[in-house]
C-alpha cells in the first residue's frame, strides 16, 4: 500500500471543484451511499486498493436539521 | 439526585415537595437508567412501549407508596410507620444497587457485540461517565449501608462526583456527537457568543469614548449610538462566519496542522507489524482528521484478483457492495 492516491472516483458535489474526479460510478457510489473512493494505484494499470468514505458526519448534522425544519 | 437539606424536618409544603422529589429521585433515578441502557445508542427492546409503560406505571406507583410511607411517618411519628419507612429505603436502595449493575451490564454487553469504532468510543464515554459519578456513590454509601456497616463518606459530599457525569457526556457530545443535540449545542455557543461579543463591544467603545471625549460623548451621544449599532451590523456577518468555524474545528476537528498529521501518520505506521492493525490504524487515522459516517478499506489480492476488506467501520453493506463490482 505504499502507493501513490491515483484519480480520485467520487459523486460530483461531493469534492471542492477544480479537484480531478472521475464520476463515472456516480450512479454505482448513490445507490451504495459512498461520496469518495481514494484507489491505491502501484503499477500503471493496476489498483492494489482504495479508501471508500460516506458522509462527513458534520454533513449528516446539517442536513437532519433542514429536514427537520 | 436531589437532597432535602434543611427542609427535611419542615412542614411547609416546599419541604413536603422537596422530601417527595428526593424520596422519588433514588427509584426514578434507578429506573430511568435502566431504561437509558436500553435505548442507547439505539432502541434494543422489542415491543419498546408496552415495556417502558409497564416499567414507569410500577414505578410511579412504588414512588406514591414511598412518598405516602414518609409522610405518615414524619407527620404521626407513630413506630410503625418509622419501621415501615425504614423498610420501604431499604427496598428502594437494593433495587437501586440492582439497577445500577444491570444497567452498567447491559451496556456492556451491547459494547462488546459492536464492531464499529465510534460507536464503541460513544459508549465508552458515557460509561466511564456514569461509572465516575455513581461508583463513589455505589462503593462509599449504598453498599456500606446494605451491608449494615456505616458508609465511608456521608451522601452529601459524594453528590461532588455526579459533576462527572454531565462532564463526560459534554465530551461525549462534542467528539462523538452522541445524542445527535450537538447542532444545537453548537447554536447556542454561536448565537450566546455573538451576543456577548456584540455587548461587550458596544459598552466598550462607549466607554473608551467616554473616558477619553466625555464632552462628544454628551453632545452626540444619540450619534454615536447609532453609529455603533451599524459598525456591529457590518462586523456581524463576518464575526459570525469566523465564530461558526471556531464551533466547528472544535466539533468535527476537519481543521488540521498538515505536517504534523502527516508525521505522526508515518510515525504511527511503523509501528504496525500486521495487515490488520495497519489497516484498522490507516481507517482511525483518517476519521480523526475526516470524521465520516462510514469508512473502509480495500484490497485487491494477487493472483485470485478478488477485492478484500481489511478494514471497516459501520461500512455493513459493503460485501454486497464488493460482490456487485466482481
Amino acid at each position: 500500500m505504499s502507493s501513490d492516491p491515483a484519480k480520485i472516483i467520487s459523486l460530483k458535489e461531493k469534492v471542492e471543484p477544480g479537484i480531478f474526479e472521475d464520476n463515472l460510478m456516480t450512479e454505482v457510489l448513490k445507490k451504495w451511499k459512498i461520496n469518495l473512493v481514494i484507489p491505491f494505484v502501484p503499477e500503471p494499470k493496476d489498483t492494489a486498493g482504495a479508501v471508500l468514505l460516506g458522509d462527513k458526519l458534520s454533513e449528516i448534522v446539517t442536513r437532519n436539521r433542514i429536514l427537520k425544519s | 439526585m436531589t437532597s432535602p437539606g434543611k427542609y427535611f424536618p419542615g412542614t411547609d409544603w416546599i419541604a413536603y415537595l422537596i422530601r417527595a422529589f428526593h424520596v422519588s429521585s433514588y427509584f426514578l433515578g434507578a429506573v430511568t437508567f435502566v431504561h437509558f441502557t436500553f435505548i442507547f445508542p439505539r432502541i434494543r427492546i422489542k415491543s419498546f412501549n408496552p415495556f417502558n409503560k409497564i416499567l414507569y406505571s410500577v414505578s410511579f406507583l412504588f414512588c406514591a407508596v414511598l412518598i405516602f410511607v414518609q409522610l405518615k411517618s414524619i407527620s404521626n411519628n407513630a413506630s410503625g410507620w418509622v419501621l415501615q419507612w425504614r423498610s420501604s429505603g431499604e427496598i428502594t436502595e437494593v433495587i437501586l444497587l440492582i439497577s445500577m449493575i444491570s444497567g452498567a451490564v447491559n451496556l456492556y454487553l451491547y459494547y462488546r457485540k459492536i464492531i464499529d469504532r465510534t460507536e464503541r468510543k460513544k459508549i465508552e464515554w458515557i460509561f466511564w461517565g456514569i461509572a465516575a459519578g455513581a461508583c463513589p456513590f455505589l462503593l462509599l454509601w449504598l453498599l456500606p449501608r446494605l451491608l449494615g456497616i456505616k458508609e465511608f463518606i456521608p451522601e452529601e459530599f459524594l453528590l461532588v462526583f455526579l459533576v462527572l457525569v454531565p462532564a463526560f457526556f459534554a465530551m461525549a457530545v462534542v467528539r462523538y456527537h452522541v445524542f445527535e443535540i450537538d447542532v444545537f449545542v453548537k447554536k447556542s455557543i454561536l448565537y450566546s457568543s455573538l451576543t456577548f461579543i456584540t455587548i461587550i463591544l458596544y459598552f466598550g467603545i462607549v466607554t473608551v469614548i467616554t473616558f477619553f471625549a466625555n464632552e462628544l460623548m454628551k453632545e452626540y451621544g444619540n450619534l454615536v449610538s447609532i453609529f455603533l449599532i451599524l459598525l456591529i451590523a457590518v462586523i456581524f456577518n463576518p464575526l459570525q462566519i469566523r465564530l461558526r468555524s471556531f464551533i466547528d474545528r472544535i466539533f468535527y476537528r476537519e481543521s488540521y496542522n498538515f505536517e504534523k498529521t502527516v508525521s505522526d501518520f508515518s510515525a504511527g505506521i511503523k509501528n504496525q507489524n500486521t495487515i490488520t492493525g495497519l489497516s484498522k490504524f490507516v481507517i482511525a487515522e483518517i476519521e480523526k482528521i475526516i470524521p465520516v459516517k462510514k469508512i473502509a478499506l480495500i484490497a485487491v489480492t494477487q493472483p485470485e484478483n478478488k477485492i478484500r476488506i481489511l478494514s471497516r467501520n459501520n461500512f455493513d453493506d459493503l460485501p454486497e457492495f464488493i460482490s456487485t463490482l466482481e
